[in-house]
């Protein structure tokens, strides 16, 4: 086991982290899709978070610090709806759809 | 004189990270690691094996990192176990809000995987 190991290994584990990107902003893009339209519960807002959250925390480690900041942006924006389990209003529900939108184009 | 750090368990639900971080430990730092990936599984790992250390993410569903802690703190067999904590959220408040729970200290994700070993080793050459 070395350093050189591990860098090859982190390669990998990268690519494969990149690789799944695109079906977890899926999951988050639907999941929004259903809060917004009222198909999910807003206490759902919680496991939105979460996603952004874990996003945030481990993108820069793999090397995508443009996604971890948009990430971060969109968890930040949530936070206080998310703890509240109360929707957006209309305005800031556009606000953040456009956070999104930043962070799908970061993960391009 | 104190034991050089060897076994930790990492609790981590977030399965690329704890991927990354239990390969980071081990292969760079040479330590050997046990991963949880929750609070329960972590409480039974520390009954069972006594790691000298735990890392322990914040954020997890069902029970989270404080309330690990708050157990482990509990248990007078596992009381004087250092828990650091590893956190995305890093806001000056709530490395202060950890740390007054017990922690023996924050770390911040992201993090760089090639120093983060050095990092936990920091922190266990601080503990008494």
């Amino acid at each position: 086991m070395s350093a050189e190991a591990f860098r090859r290994q982190l390669e990998a584990l990268s690519a494969e982290y990149r690789g799944s990107l695109p079906g977890k902003l899926i999951e988050i893009d639907s999941l929004w899709r259903d809060l917004a339209g009222g198909m999910a519960k807003p206490d759902r807002m919680d496991d939105l978070q979460r996603e952004l959250h874990s996003i945030a925390g481990s993108a820069r480690t793999f090397g995508i610090a443009g996604v971890s900041e948009a990430a971060a942006a969109a968890e930040s924006f949530l936070e206080s709806f998310s703890k509240r389990h109360k929707l957006p209003d209309t305005a800031q529900q556009a606000r953040f759809a456009r956070l999104l939108d930043d962070l799908k184009r970061a993960a391009r | 004189m104190k034991p050089a750090l060897q076994t930790v368990l990492l609790v981590e639900d977030e399965p690329d990270i704890r991927t990354i971080v239990k390969a980071a430990l081990e292969m760079v730092g040479g330590l050997k690691v046990r991963a949880c990936e929750s609070g329960a599984e972590a409480l039974a790992a520390v009954a069972e094996s006594r790691p000298q250390l735990v890392l322990l993410d914040v954020m997890m569903p069902d029970m989270d990192g404080p309330g690990v802690l708050s157990r482990l703190r509990g248990n007078p067999d596992t009381a004087a176990i250092p828990v650091v904590f590893l956190t995305a959220k890093a806001t000056p408040s709530e490395i202060q809000r950890l740390r007054a729970l017990g922690a023996a200290d924050v770390l911040t994700k992201p993090f760089d995987p090639m120093t983060l070993h050095e990092k936990v080793k920091a922190v266990w050459a601080t503990l008494a």
